[in-house]
């Protein structure tokens, strides 16, 4: 984790190095003489080499001091009034996903219809993009049934009935397209882990098949699931550009969205960073719980 | 077999449509939003252009885009397995590399440089490839490990074969149905990361048009002129499914996942 944050703080930090060139000409005016530039390059500290502005940079980044954007926003304030909006997102996303596909993924074990439909639904959703299923929700939802806002992002100050709905469309969308990968890998060993044969023996033993297919099938899986969880919480915190934009959430993707159409470089980096960040720690922290659901990895440590 | 056959005659339909649906499109004040009829035969958007030929445009840019990121992502491949295949990387260290590449999601990184410097095709394709660099490191890192102390490999090397020689003869070959099929799927992610990207309006420069940008375009249409976004849509989803086809047959010919 603190090998990401400094390879990526190094590479916002090069880039916005390289772009800027140099600030001085752009401060400045252009008939300014050598002497000028010299001691406005002295006083800014724009002298000094590479590494050592590079560890400035890290210090103030670390103290939270950062920056202004180019619109003259205090970037620090604008980032913490969107990381509400996009992590309650994504945690509603990643509930729903797992409240749709554990069970569709269970029942396309047992019956073979629902286990055509489920792969029909989980391919179409793998090709749609994030934008176009978004669109159709929009249309079927607020504009044919009108039961859900369009757009719009009410806190959860504000009544929680109220929040729900108005991110609800946004969870969905991402819910739908993590559960088709869910559906498509969990299935895949949910299928293994019912025809093994410690499932046989299961079965041999006078469980029901549906005890086995919770107790036996599904506890071998978990770990699996859990890293699909922890790669799909990573999608959401940066995938979410796309959804944000067409639901005007403002969260962190929406931000980073209007940081690129407003060439903001600072902004966009700094959010970046932060993204990278989380995660890391989103993996981080999948690393630490992993022994404690799958005891073949505990073994073997 | 079947499924392969159909994906690849269907990825061939779409730009053969495409190919005879492009053309210039104009600004027609007159004819705003009319729905599809013989003249245009997709109907017109908001500026009164006509839809098909738009389209056409569309798939073909994006089509292209997705092929150039492909082609790169698999010499990237092969580079990468050929220095695994050299120098054995130890297992620690390739993970935390991982990590941290992923950590960084596409989309993100790809904002990021159009903050810097703004949209450009060259630099949407560098990232989104960037982007695909993870999966394909660990494929070939994985197949290398696993490769190098195989047999046929350890007696190429003991009748004294250079590095090359055995990599080529040998590691290329057994490594030929994993690229294939991951670059099928690198081809699907970036048709989808570009839409994406150009429906924000930070992909392809917004003077082309591609299909992302048509529909960012369509959205204040949609309730009113469903066609508008109907059919540059179903384009969409038709490369999907003839992608997704492809996949399916490719994986199952890949017997290593079963």
């Amino acid at each position: 984790m603190i090998l990401t944050f400094l390879s990526v703080s190094f590479l916002v930090f090069s880039f916005l190095d390289m772009a800027e060139g140099d600030s001085s000409a752009y401060v400045l005016p252009e008939d300014a003489a050598e002497e000028e530039i010299a001691a406005y390059r002295e006083a800014q500290g724009l002298n000094r080499p590479f590494l050592e502005r590079y560890s400035g940079f890290m210090l103030s980044f670390m103290k939270g001091e950062w920056g202004i954007s180019a619109a003259g926003h205090d970037i620090k304030s604008m980032i913490a009034h969107s990381v509400p909006v996009t992590i309650s997102i994504a945690f509603s996303s990643i509930f729903l996903a797992l409240l749709i596909s554990v069970p569709l993924s269970i029942a396309a074990v047992r019956r073979k219809w629902i286990g055509c439909g489920v792969s029909v639904l989980s391919t179409v959703l793998m090709i749609m993009p994030s934008f176009l299923l978004s669109m159709v929700l929009v249309l079927l939802f607020s504009v044919y049934f009108r039961v859900f806002p369009v757009a719009g992002y009410v806190p959860l100050s504000r009544g929680f009935i109220l929040h729900v709905r108005s991110i609800f469309l946004p969870s969905l969308t991402l819910a739908l397209l993590h559960s088709s990968l869910f559906m498509r890998v969990f299935r895949k060993a949910l299928a293994a882990g019912a025809e093994s044969q410690y499932s046989l023996f299961a079965l041999s033993t006078g469980m029901s098949e549906k005890e086995i297919a919770v107790k036996s099938a599904l506890r071998p899986s978990l770990p699996l699931l859990a890293s699909l969880v922890s790669q799909s919480l990573s999608f959401a915190l940066g995938g979410s550009a796309a959804v944000e934009t067409v639901f005007s959430l403002p969260g962190i993707g929406a931000l980073m969205v209007d940081a690129a159409l407003s060439r903001d470089a600072q902004l966009a980096g700094t959010v970046m960073i932060l993204v990278a960040v989380s995660v890391a720690f989103v993996f981080f922290l999948f690393e630490g719980i992993l022994p404690m659901i799958d005891p073949r990895v505990r073994r073997h440590r | 077999m079947k499924r392969l056959i159909f994906g690849s005659l269907l990825l061939l339909l779409i730009i053969i449509a495409a190919l005879f649906l492009e053309g210039d499109a104009y600004v027609d004040a007159a004819s705003r939003l009319s729905p599809p009829s013989g003249d245009n035969i997709m109907g017109t958007d908001a500026f009164g252009r006509s839809l098909s030929a738009m389209i056409g445009k569309g798939v073909l840019v994006s089509i292209a885009v997705a092929s150039a990121i492909t082609a790169l992502s698999f010499a990237a491949g092969i580079m990468l397995s050929f220095l695994f295949f050299s120098w054995e990387m130890p297992n620690p260290l390739f993970i935390t590399a991982m990590l941290t590449v992923k950590s960084i999601p596409p989309v993100i990184l790809a904002l990021f440089l159009n903050a810097l410097s703004g949209p450009g095709i060259l630099k949407l394709i560098a990232v989104l490839s960037i982007g695909q660099m993870a999966n394909i490191a660990t494929t070939a890192y994985s197949r290398v490990a696993v490769l190098r102390n195989e047999e046929f490999v350890l007696a190429s090397f003991g009748l004294g074969k250079s590095r090359l020689y055995v990599f080529r003869k040998h590691i290329i070959p057994a490594l030929i149905p994993y690229i294939a099929l991951q670059s099928v799927s690198v081809f699907l992610s970036s048709i989808l990361s570009e839409s994406s990207l150009s429906f924000l309006g930070c992909g392809v420069p917004v003077t082309t048009a591609t299909i992302g940008s048509i529909l960012a375009e369509a959205r204040a249409t949609a309730a009113i002129a469903p066609w508008t976004v109907v059919f540059p849509a179903a384009f969409l989803l038709l490369i999907g499914i003839a992608l997704e086809c492809i996949i399916s047959a490719l994986s199952k010919l890949d017997t290593s996942t079963h």
